[in-house]
C-alpha cells in the first residue's frame, strides 16, 4: 500500500470542507470491501483516504409517512435484519441478505455499494428496481437525484454523476403499500462469497382487481448498470397479475437479454438463466399479494 | 504520510496506537500487535481466515484500514482463552476433530464465537448462514458444524453450573 | 466391533489441535526476526520469451533495498525439479510461462519492497506461446526444453488387445478431457531463511517435502547438503501443491548474500499462479463388451499437459495408465500415454497423481455401455468388479481383500434407503 494521509471525520459538516479541500487526490473509504483491496494491490493510490463509516449519522434506516430513507454508511447486515425492510422491502432484505459473505456485509454498505457503481452490485440493483433517488452533498449544497439518472451520469470518475467534491449522503425511495410487492433473486456460482451471475429485481404494484398498475424488473451483472426489462414492465401493465400473465413474459424477458448480450460468449447461458432468475422472483411476488391481497387469482 | 493514533480495545485491553495509516488492521493486528493467530489467505475478503469480532460482529480485517479501528473492541482469538481456561468452541473444536491444517480455525472460531454470543441456541441452517464466510480447504465442513453445535451444547451446560454455584 | 481394543476404534484428540485452536501454532508467516528483511520475486508477465534486457539498477539503487539478484547470482546450480531437474531458480535461458521467476529483491519494509519490484525493468523477445498438446506435438512448434516438446511417454498392454476386438457384441468409443485445478490450499505459500547460531543456513518453510527442499538449496548454493538445514513450520493445507518448491530457494539465496534473515511471503495470486496444478488430460477411449454387459477389451489414449516444467509429472504418467481400466476386470488393457510440456501452468501432484482423470474415463465408459445394452448402472459394475483371482493390466495377481463388490452392494442398499428411484434405478 503507497502513503497516503487518514482522516476521519465524526460528522458530515466536518467531512464536506476536507472532501472540498482534496478532491480528486482523496478516496473515500465505507466498508472498504473493494476500494481497501485496490490500495493494498497498489492499483489505487490517493495523497489522502477519508474514513466515512464513523459518520454515524449516517447510519439509519428512516420510515417516514412517504418514504424509506437510507443512510449511506448503513451495512447491508443492517438492511437486512431490518424488521421493517424485511417484512415491506422484500428485495432490499433479499439483496443485501446475500451480499458476499456475513463478514462482508456486516462491513459493506448501501452508499458504498451504489458509489462504486459495480456491475453486479445487488444493493444497488435492488434500490434501482425501487426506482430510488439518492443525495449527494458537498460544500456547496445538495443535490437530490433519481439513481437511474446518477448512473448515468458524467462525474469525475466517469461511472456516475457524483462529483469530487461531493458525498452521498442517503438513498431513498418511495414507501411500498400493501398493493406493491417486491423480490430479489440472485444467481451465483454458489450459496455464499458468490458475485452475481445474474441478480433479479423486481418491483409490481396492483389494483384492488390484481391488475398490475406498475412494473419494474431490473436485471443485474447484464450491463454496465443493472438492465432495465422494458418491453417485459410494458406487458405486464394492465394485466391481471397471475402466475400464468408473469410467465408469459419469460419469452420477453429472453429476447431482451439476447439483444443485450448477443457478443458476448456468455449469453447462450444467461438467456436461458435469466428466465429461472425471475421465475423464482415470481413466486416470491405471488406469495406477497397473496398475503397483502388475499389472493391475485 | 503523517502518523495517526488511534484508541483501541484488543481483546479487553485498551490503548493508544500510533501507527502509518497506509496499512490494513490485519497488519495492525499481525506486525504491530503480534497477534499472528489472525490470518491472511486470499486478501479479498473471500476467504475468512482474517475474521476477528468487531464490536460484536465478524469482519474480514483484509478490507479494513487500521484507522477504521479507531474506538472499536476487537477479540482475536489470543483473547478466546482467559485465565488459562479455554472456550468451548475452542474445546469443541478439539473434540470433534474440526481442526485439521488449523490455518482457518482462528476465523472459525471467532465467527462460530460472535455467532453464540448473539444466538446461544443457533439451528443448523443459522449455523450454516454463519459460518457461509469462512473457507476450509481440509475438513469439508461437517465436523466444523459438529463443532459449533458443541459448543452451543458446552456454553449451555457452563452457563447451568454457574446458576447451581 | 467384537473386540475391544486400546486404540482402534477410540478417538483421540489430535496432538496438535491445542496450538492449532489457541491460535499459538507457527505458520511460516509468522516468524519474525530481529533485522529480519521481506524478500520478493520479480516475474515474468509473457509465457515464451527470451530476455534481452534486465535493468536491476534502479532498483538497487532505491534506500532501504537490500539486495537485488538475477541468475547471475546463483553460485550452485540453477536448476531443480522434484524427479527432472528443469526449472531455472531464476530464469537464465528463456521464459517458459506467465509468472516465472526472473530476479528476487530482498528489502527493509514490505513498502519498499514492493516499490524495488516495480522499479525493475525488462525486455523480452517473445516466442510463439504453446498452449494446447496438439500444438505441442507439432512437427513445427517451438521447442519449450530441449528438441521435443514430449516430456513423457508410457505404454501398458496386457492381453491380447487387437484380437479381442474380433470378439465383441458392442463399442463405444469416447473422447474425455478434464481440466486444470488448483490446490489452493488455505495458507499461500511463505518461508523465512537465517542464519542461526551455529553458522547453518535454515529455512523454516510452508512445505510437505522439507528432505527434498534441503537438498534443491544446498545444490543451487553449491554448498555440501549438511550446511543447510530445512524446517517445516506448521503448515496451512498442501494437497501435493506444497510438494514442490515453493519460496525456499529464493529465501535461501537472499540469506546467502544478506547474511540476513529474509522472508517470503507469496500472496494468493502469486501463489495460485506459480504452484503446481492438476494435469489437464485428454482422452480417447475404445471399449468394447459382450451383450451380457462383461467388458473384453479397453483401448485408451492418454495425452498430459504438464504445462512448463516436469514437477511431479513423471509420477502422475506412471499412474494413470495403471488405473486406466479402474477396479473392474478387463482381461485385455492397452493405454497408451503421452505427456507434453506447454507454456501453461506447471502441472504436478495433486492428490491422486492423475488417477481421478482416468477414472473419468473408466466410469464414463460404463455407463455409456450400460446405456447401449439397456443395463443399470448398478448391475454393470457388479458384473466387471474384481474379485480376489484377478489380474490387473499390470500383472499383479489379486489374491486377498478386494471388497470392491461389497461395497457397492453396501452403497446400493443406502442409495436405496435416502434416494428416490421411482424412476428407474438409473
Amino acid at each position: 500500500m503507497k502513503e497516503f494521509d487518514f482522516i476521519a471525520p465524526r460528522t458530515v459538516e466536518e467531512f464536506l470542507p476536507v472532501l472540498d479541500q482534496y478532491k480528486e487526490k482523496a478516496e473515500i473509504v465505507a466498508g472498504g470491501t473493494d476500494i481497501v483491496l485496490e490500495f493494498n494491490e497498489r492499483k489505487l493510490n490517493p495523497e489522502v483516504v477519508l474514513d466515512v463509516k464513523k459518520l454515524k449519522e449516517l447510519d439509519y434506516i428512516r420510515v417516514d409517512e412517504d418514504y424509506v430513507h437510507i443512510g449511506a454508511v448503513t451495512s447491508h447486515a443492517t438492511i437486512a435484519a431490518n424488521e421493517y425492510i424485511k417484512e415491506n422491502v422484500v428485495i432490499l432484505a433479499t439483496a443485501c441478505g446475500n451480499v458476499g459473505s456475513p463478514q462482508i456485509r456486516n462491513l459493506g454498505t448501501i452508499g458504498g455499494n451504489i458509489a462504486t457503481s459495480s456491475v453486479a452490485g445487488d444493493g444497488l440493483c435492488a434500490v434501482l428496481t425501487l426506482d430510488a433517488s439518492v443525495v449527494l452533498k458537498s460544500v456547496e449544497g445538495t443535490r437530490v437525484m433519481k439513481l437511474s439518472d446518477f448512473l448515468n451520469g458524467e462525474g469525475y470518475k466517469k461511472i456516475n454523476a457524483l462529483k469530487a467534491n461531493e458525498l452521498l449522503t442517503e438513498v431513498f425511495f418511495e414507501k411500498p403499500d400493501k398493493h406493491t410487492a417486491t423480490a430479489f433473486y440472485k444467481l451465483g456460482k454458489r450459496k455464499a462469497l458468490a458475485i452475481s451471475m445474474i441478480g433479479g429485481g423486481m418491483v409490481v404494484k396492483v389494483d384492488d382487481e390484481g391488475i398490475c398498475t406498475f412494473a419494474s424488473l431490473r436485471a443485474g451483472a447484464l450491463g454496465r448498470y443493472p438492465l432495465q426489462l422494458k418491453a417485459a414492465e410494458e406487458f405486464l401493465v394492465g394485466k391481471k397479475l397471475t402466475m400464468d400473465t408473469m410467465m408469459a413474459s419469460l419469452p420477453i424477458i429472453h429476447d431482451i437479454v439476447y439483444e443485450s448480450a448477443k457478443t458476448r460468449p456468455s449469453v447462450i447461458y444467461k438467456k436461458e438463466a435469466v428466465q429461472g432468475v425471475f421465475h423464482g422472483d415470481f413466486q416470491v411476488i405471488e406469495d406477497q399479494l397473496n398475503k397483502n391481497m388475499g389472493g391475485i387469482r | 504520510m503523517k502518523q495517526i493514533t488511534i484508541e483501541v480495545t484488543v481483546n479487553g485491553t485498551k490503548g493508544k496506537l500510533t501507527i502509518d495509516p497506509n496499512k490494513r488492521l490485519l497488519d495492525m493486528l499481525r506486525e504491530d500487535l503480534g497477534l499472528t493467530s489472525v490470518k491472511e489467505g486470499c486478501s479479498e475478503g473471500e476467504c475468512g481466515a482474517c475474521t476477528v469480532i468487531f464490536n460484536g460482529d465478524p469482519v474480514t480485517t483484509c478490507c479494513m484500514l487500521a484507522g477504521q479501528a479507531d474506538g472499536a473492541e476487537i477479540i482475536t482469538v489470543e483473547g478466546l482463552a482467559i485465565g488459562g481456561k479455554i472456550d468451548p468452541v475452542q474445546q469443541a473444536f478439539m473434540e470433534v476433530g474440526a481442526v485439521q491444517c488449523g490455518y482457518c480455525i482462528p476465523g472459525m472460531l471467532l465467527t462460530a464465537k460472535a455467532l453464540l454470543m448473539k444466538n446461544p441456541d443457533p439451528t443448523d441452517a443459522e449455523i450454516r448462514v454463519a459460518m457461509s464466510g469462512n473457507l476450509c480447504r481440509c475438513t469439508g465442513y461437517a465436523k466444523i458444524h459438529d463443532g459449533v453445535k458443541l459448543a452451543a451444547k458446552m456454553m449451555k451446560e457452563q452457563q447451568k453450573e454457574a446458576v447451581n454455584e | 466391533m467384537s473386540k475391544e481394543y486400546s486404540v482402534l476404534g477410540k478417538s483421540e484428540i489430535k496432538v496438535d489441535s491445542l496450538e492449532k485452536v489457541l491460535g499459538t501454532a507457527k505458520y511460516a508467516g509468522d516468524y519474525d526476526m530481529p533485522g529480519m528483511l521481506y524478500g520478493g520475486v520479480f516475474r515474468s508477465t509473457v509465457p515464451h520469451a527470451y530476455i534481452k534486457k534486465l535493468n536491476l539498477e534502479k532498483a538497487r539503487k532505491m534506500p532501504g533495498v537490500a539486495c537485488v539478484l538475477d541468475h547471475t547470482a546463483i553460485p550452485g546450480i540453477n536448476r531443480f525439479g522434484i524427479i527432472i531437474k528443469d526449472e531455472p531458480c531464476l530464469v537464465d535461458d528463456k521464459v517458459r510461462r506467465y509468472g516465472d521467476a526472473i530476479a528476487v529483491v530482498a528489502a527493509e519494509t514490505k513498502e519498499i519492497l514492493a516499490e524495488a519490484l516495480e522499479a525493475i525493468e525488462v525486455e523480452y523477445e517473445e516466442i510463439e506461446p504453446i498452449f494446447t498438446i496438439e500444438r505441442a506435438l507439432e512437427e513445427d512448434s517451438p521447442k519449450i526444453h530441449g528438441d521435443s516438446n514430449i516430456h513423457a511417454t508410457k505404454h501398458l498392454e496386457h492381453g491380447d488387445v487387437d484380437g479381442a476386438f474380433e470378439k465383441f457384441d458392442v463399442i463405444v468409443e469416447h473422447e474425455y478431457s478434464t481440466h486444470r485445478l488448483s490446490h489452493m490450499f488455505i495458507e499461500p505459500d511463505a518461508g523465512v531463511a537465517y542464519i542461526d547460531e551455529n553458522g547453518m543456513l535454515t529455512v523454516v518453510a510452508s512445505t510437505q517435502n522439507p528432505h527434498y527442499d534441503r537438498g534443491e538449496v544446498a545444490k543451487m548454493l553449491g554448498v555440501p547438503t549438511n550446511r543447510v538445514r530445512v524446517k517445516q513450520a506448521t503448515t496451512g493445507g498442501g494437497f501435493g501443491g506444497k510438494l514442490d518448491i515453493g519460496v525456499q530457494l529464493h529465501c535461501a539465496l537472499l540469506t546467502y548474500y544478506t547474511k540476513k534473515p529474509v522472508k517470503i511471503v507469496r500472496g494468493r495470486k502469486e501463489s495460485t499462479t506459480v504452484s503446481s496444478k492438476r494435469h489437464p488430460m485428454v482422452m480417447k477411449a475404445k471399449t468394447g463388451a459382450t451383450k451380457d454387459g462383461k467388458i473384453l477389451v479397453t483401448d485408451i489414449f492418454q495425452y498430459g499437459d504438464t504445462g512448463a516444467y516436469a514437477s511431479y509429472g513423471p509420477a502422475v504418467i506412471g499412474r494413470s495408465p495403471v488405473h486406466a481400466a479402474g477396479p473392474y476386470d478387463v482381461p485385455n488393457v492397452r493405454v497408451h500415454a503421452v505427456f507434453t510440456y506447454t507454456n501453461n501452468p506447471m502441472s504436478g501432484a495433486f492428490r491422486g497423481f492423475g488417477v481421478p482423470q482416468a477414472a473419468v474415463v473408466h466410469e464414463g465408459q460404463m455407463n455409456a455401455i450400460a446405456e447401449k445394452l439397456n443395463m443399470s448402472q448398478f448391475d454393470i459394475r457388479m458384473i466387471n468388479a474384481q474379485t480376489v483371482g484377478c489380474t490387473l493390466p499390470t500383472g499383479q495377481k489379486l489374491t486377498e481383500s478386494v471388497g470392491f463388490k461389497d461395497t457397492l452392494t453396501l452403497a446400493m442398499e443406502k442409495a436405496r434407503e435416502v434416494m428416490d428411484f421411482s424412476e428407474g434405478e438409473l
